[in-house]
């Protein structure tokens, strides 16, 4: 059975469909890999195992009667602890709410539910979403699936784990300055930071309510966009979410890119990156070359500007919500996450005002100066190859804001600018760790996103490889 | 703009009652002086009716168009 689990989203939810492999024998695989892995890989905070199966019986139940509850029917899943799910404990990686029950359960948990999904467990996660090593003192660090001594990326790390080692056939993240993106490239994975606006995060727990988004990781560039129709849409609950119609994401996999525009960062994103990313790099742009498009050199604005703003708009929302805790249960926190929140008090409240004002401006020139010339930017995720656990230091000292700041930088400019950008696998370095890359597009434009990454997923053939696990 | 200052930490901390000692105040004003220093060159940026949210604005006015191509 594990060979079924391996399957893509796609093809696993075709196979329930047609009826040759049961919801509970793929949950029952999936809950017994997961707890096989777990001490290993640690990417599981929790494992409901009774709920689960009760869910995929009744899947089974409902199918044997003709019934579909949508397209994930009795698809076995896991989610960043940080969906609240009514009456059950949502850890958010902290042992602040390590025993804390949530009130309501999450609008993107509610839309995987009606379409089908049996939800096997949550996943580990950086503490509070605070971080993008993946690293978390208090549940344990989550390891690679690809060589465990290396940093998963966080702060999804559970939901990059649990997809990569196909425990299960996609998880949820939050990516408020990376935290989807970053773990899918460095786990092998198609990851979508959505636009602000297409997602609900009602129920999810705030990092920054300004910049926070909600998107899938999946093995294939396919499933994502498959998971993305269902999650995609308005909710009055959440008032940034757009009322704009969603198209069929499905629906761009596959489409021709010959023809497309796309642009080769001068300036910010081409800045301190090691050799073996660049070689990386110029092989995605060949082959999106050989696909038929045009690459083409495109000027950055000061983008900078633009993510020292991004800091100081999360410092002043981390600031508000932590401030209590802070103020009384700052022990609790980890080292790494009390020594990031204690870098809050540097901004003021005018830094905090400005840096909203200059959010449209900053979009404007952003659009007017790149997509003026280009339909998508083509940009790494990281400017070094994955680093060891051993290699990072986040302890809360004087260095880990530095590293940390790297780690973050060719992220965090798309969150201030609220745009789209799906992170898709663009090779391999010498230490046998996937090297991912983003696509940028204008505010909504996840469609294209999609086609251009799944053209370069079919051309690349690296889907042919996975990780060797070690049990 | 004046220097962020180790003395802003410690105040901005009273005010807020988390435990900074002093030693930490001055590391917190090493890490964020040089975000909050970029950030002040793009005040130039703003002006007097620019509010705080507009971003939902140029958002509008970038976004994806129908014809599929992000143009």
């Amino acid at each position: 059975m594990d060979d079924m689990l391996k399957l893509s989203l796609t093809d696993a939810a075709k196979a329930i469909r047609d009826k040759k492999v049961s919801s509970v024998e793929l949950t029952t695989a999936a809950i017994a890999k997961a707890r096989r892995l777990n001490p290993r890989y640690n990417a599981f905070v929790r494992i409901d195992e009774a709920k689960a199966l009760a869910n995929a019986r009744a899947c089974d139940d409902e199918l044997a009667k003709g019934r579909l509850r949508g397209p994930l029917h009795g698809l076995p899943l896991a989610h960043k602890d940080m969906y609240y799910r009514k009456g059950e404990v949502s850890t958010c990686g902290s042992k602040i709410r390590a025993d804390w029950v949530a009130p309501v359960t999450a609008a993107a948990l509610e839309r995987l539910d009606a379409a089908g999904q049996v939800q096997i467990g949550t996943l580990n996660m950086t503490e509070f979403a605070y971080g993008p090593t993946g690293q978390n003192a208090f549940l344990g660090d989550a390891r690679n699936p690809w060589n465990p001594d290396y940093i998963t990326g966080g702060s999804s790390a559970g939901s990059a784990v649990s997809v990569a080692s196909a425990t299960v056939f996609g998880a949820l993240g939050s990516d408020t300055a990376g935290s989807v993106r970053l773990p899918a490239a460095i786990c092998g994975l198609a990851g979508m930071k959505t636009t602000l606006g297409r997602v609900s995060r009602y129920g999810a727990m705030p990092l920054s309510g300004t910049l926070d988004t909600v998107g899938p990781l999946t093995r294939t560039v396919a499933d994502n966009a498959l998971l993305l129709n269902i999650l995609a849409g308005q909710d009055l609950r959440d008032p940034h979410t757009t009322a704009d119609a969603v198209p069929d994401y499905s629906a761009a996999i596959g489409q021709p890119v010959k023809g497309l525009r796309i642009g080769r960062p001068i300036g910010y994103f081409d800045e301190k990156l090691e050799p073996e990313v660049i070689a990386v790099m110029d092989a995605v742009y060949a082959a999106y070359r050989k696909l038929g498009c045009e690459v083409i050199d495109v000027n950055m604005p000061d983008l900078d500007a633009v993510n020292a703003a991004g800091m100081l708009v999360t410092w002043g929302d981390v600031i508000a919500i932590h401030g209590e805790w802070m103020k009384n249960r700052a022990a609790d926190y980890t080292p790494q996450t009390r020594g990031r929140i204690e870098v809050t008090l540097g901004v003021s409240a005018q830094d905090y005002g400005d840096a909203l004002r200059f959010r449209g401006p900053a979009l404007l020139e952003f659009a007017q100066t790149v997509f003026s010339k280009c339909d998508v930017v083509v940009a790494p995720v990281l400017s070094y190859p994955v680093p060891k656990l051993s290699e990072v230091d986040v302890s809360g000292g004087p260095n880990t804001m530095r590293i940390l700041n790297e780690i973050t930088r060719l992220m965090r400019p798309v969150n201030f600018l609220g745009l789209p950008a799906l992170s898709v696998p663009g090779g391999f370095t010498s230490n046998g760790l996937p090297c991912g890359f983003q696509i940028i597009g204008r505010p909504f434009a996840e469609a294209l996103l999609y086609r251009v990454g799944a053209a370069y997923e079919k051309e690349s053939a690296l889907l042919a490889r996975s990780p060797v696990l070690q049990d | 703009m004046s220097k962020l200052t180790p003395e802003d930490i410690l105040s901005t901390a009273r005010r807020v009652g988390w435990d900074i000692s002093a030693e930490r105040a001055q590391q917190i004003a090493a890490t964020a002086s040089p975000a909050v220093e970029k950030f002040a060159e793009a005040r130039k940026h703003l002006n007097f009716d620019h509010d705080t949210l507009t971003l939902q604005a140029a958002r509008e006015m970038t976004k994806v168009q129908p014809d599929g191509k992000g143009r």
